[in-house]
């Protein structure tokens, strides 16, 4: 099973992805905050969760699944989203699952196709 | 001797596997009819023979045109596959799956192409009321340029899998060569092979960079394959090779504030209208590009500090040497289809070049088609392979009848100052009409946006090349200036359209772009007249 950690927030996430090293398999899913039922805001995050739990299910047991919640609405709406405007996470749509440190990332309803969350997770070029 | 397709233009589904075409068609009326009753049989028997096979399309090359034609087929209902495998240049480089126009070609090229007119954007804009600190100390940073062009070509690779993925196209990272003519050898990374059958097979190898046979032209030399990834930045640079790719690299690093020399052994843009060619060249050593003509390398060193010396001869015959950082070869491109072990089923390639003569993108082996920079007395440009790829597939799985129409394909060499053309070079359009069959307009332009900061016009240049009687028709345009692609695309559509030059003399231009420039054209070279510019605008 894949090593989990849940983040929030755009400087905690930076400051804890200091803590991989680069030969690190480090898996990024960026997701809207969770409202108090425990649910995401983002309907399409909480409609790929069962997907991505179900890929992961597979994946190697060095690799690691960040969870990282981005904000609130207002706050994704912002097209000055820092995680928008950064250079490495550029996100453009919740959910995005990415493979940190490489530019392959499944977004919206990629993240519900198993066979694309297995090829993100096995595929060896870069 | 026309298609050899169209004998078989019924359903694909009943063609495969066809029985071996013969030369003996003079059959006898009897004979005829025991043909077509076994024919009957044979249909149907195809029918199960389909099921032998893996897929209905194979295609080796995951490129420009191998992509296009596999995407296409998908969408027709065909069961695909698609290999793709890239061996590293001599000096080690490899990339993912694309093809040599997102990975080594025309997309880092155009990105470093716009890092340089950035950085003359920056230049200018102090004219236009920007305060620039100090334009001169402005540099670029090799590193952060190239990780960038990188970034975006590994997010395409990736993007291009997923694509693969969701349209449920089987994509392999495998080097493909003929077992038979419907049987395919994959030799994948780790030296294993994989065996795949196909009723239909496409070859869309595409080329790699060809290398002098001089002594350490393998050793210290790169090639367009490496420039883009190159981790030092390249510094004093030696490009042997004066066709697009040679032109446009030293373009660009030229820009980007390194030294480049261009080594021409013959002629500048071969194949291109040698006036615009010129011009494109003299406009680059205006810009501080170094050329040496006539001129052949014969022998590369390494010295001890790590840097290059380079031996050339000249015409005379008179060596000389010199030292660079990086010496890149762009003395042309081989197709890759001997790696394709052509002789196991018979195909025939030109015994000079290795490419392959296809008629409407057929082989000689009926079932086996090519599309791409492998295809004999083609253009090799992406959007071409992509065209013929996507209308093959179209014909083998949608019952369409049109053919790729390799006429009048416009092309852009990005050169610090662009050049656009389409139709016929000059030399050309004499050549096959005569002197007297056509009017040859011609005008220097200055655009607007030159003046302010006094940038230099001399060679922003247009020619027209037009039928002199009966309707006129355009048979080409060359574009010299800012945004040549731009500017010659839409001209393409009108050629394509039969444009005539009263029909071009009668459009409206739009003001102010270069563009219209070639709506105000109208000296003609035989008048003799000045093509220069009166005045400043209108």
């Amino acid at each position: 099973m894949v090593l989990r950690h849940h983040i929030e927030g755009y400087e905690n996430f930076f400051k804890f992805m200091k803590n991989f090293k680069p030969n690190e398999s480090v898996y990024v899913l960026y997701s809207g905050k969770k409202l108090p039922n425990g649910k995401s805001w983002c309907p399409d995050c909480v409609e790929a969760e069962p997907f991505i739990e179900e890929g992961f299910k597979t994946a190697s047991e060095s690799a690691h699944l960040v969870e990282v919640e981005v904000g609130d609405r207002p706050f994704w709406k912002d097209l000055n989203c820092p995680f928008r405007t950064n250079s490495t996470t550029k996100l453009r749509v919740l959910p995005t699952l990415a493979k940190w440190n490489t530019q392959k990332r499944l977004e919206g309803d990629q993240c519900q196709k198993i066979d694309l969350i297995e090829m993100l997770l096995t595929d060896e070029d870069d | 001797m026309k298609s050899r397709e169209s004998k078989e233009k019924k359903s694909w589904y009943f063609n495969c596997c066809k029985k071996p075409q013969t030369m003996d068609s003079d059959l006898s009326d009897q004979e005829n009819y025991t043909k077509s009753l076994e024919k009957l049989v044979t249909e149907q028997e195809n029918i199960e023979a389909d099921q032998k096979f893996m897929y209905d399309l194979l295609v080796i090359g995951g490129g420009s045109g191998g992509l296009a034609a596999a995407k296409e087929a998908v969408n027709l209902g065909a069961k695909v596959a698609v290999l793709d495998f890239v061996t590293p240049s001599p000096r080690g480089t490899t990339w993912g799956l694309g093809g040599t126009c997102v990975n080594v070609g025309c997309i880092p090229k155009k990105l470093m192409h716009q890092a340089a007119l950035l950085g003359e954007a920056i230049h200018e804009s102090a004219a236009y009321g920007w305060q620039v600190p100090d334009p001169n100390i402005i540099k670029n940073d090799w590193q952060a340029l190239t990780t960038a062009v990188q970034n975006h070509i590994k997010s395409v690779n990736w993007v291009t899998r997923v694509e693969l993925r969701t349209k449920k196209i089987e994509y392999f990272n495998a080097l493909g060569y003929f077992k038979d003519q419907h049987t395919i050898c994959g030799k994948m990374k780790n030296g294993e092979e994989k065996v795949f059958t196909a009723k239909n097979i496409l070859i869309a190898v595409g080329g790699r960079p060809r290398y002098p046979d001089i002594p350490g032209a393998l050793e210290y030399g790169i090639s367009s394959d490496d420039i883009f990834s190159l981790e030092k930045a390249p510094g004093k640079t030696l490009v042997i090779g004066a066709g697009y790719i040679g032109l446009e690299c030293a373009g660009f690093l030229n820009s980007l504030g390194y030294d480049a020399t261009v080594m021409v052994r013959s002629i500048v843009l071969r194949g291109f209208d040698q006036q615009m060619a010129n011009t494109i060249a003299q406009e680059m050593e205006r810009r501080g590009v170094h050329f040496i003509y006539q001129a052949k390398p014969s022998k590369i060193e390494k010295q001890a500090d790590g840097r290059l010396l380079v031996h050339w001869v000249d015409k005379e015959r008179q060596t000389h040497q010199d030292i660079f950082d990086t010496v890149l070869f762009a003395i042309g491109r081989k197709p890759l289809t001997e790696e394709l072990k052509p002789e196991n089923i018979g195909l025939q390639l030109i015994p000079e070049t290795a490419k392959i003569d296809a008629i409407d993108e057929q082989t000689n082996v009926p079932n086996v088609y090519a599309v791409g920079d492998v295809l004999h007395k083609k253009p090799e440009l992406t959007p071409v392979a992509i065209h013929a790829g996507r209308l093959l597939a179209r014909r083998l799985f949608g019952n369409s009848t049109e053919q790729m129409d390799y006429v009048n394909v416009a092309t852009t060499v990005f050169s610090p100052l662009e050049y656009g053309c389409v139709g016929l070079s000059e030399e050309a359009a004499i050549a096959i009409h005569g002197e007297d069959k056509i009017e040859i307009y011609h005008a220097y332009y200055k655009p607007t946006e030159f003046f302010i900061p006094q940038k230099d016009v001399s060679n922003c240049y247009i020619k027209v090349i037009a039928f002199r009687n009966g309707d006129q028709r355009v048979l080409g345009m060359h574009f010299i200036g800012p945004n040549a692609g731009e500017v010659i695309q839409g001209f393409a559509a009108a050629i394509k359209c039969n444009l005539t030059f009263p029909k071009l003399k009668d459009t409206v231009g739009i003001h102010p772009t270069v563009a219209e420039e070639f709506t105000r054209i109208s000296v003609t070279k035989r008048s003799g007249l000045d093509p220069k510019p009166q005045s400043c605008c209108s």
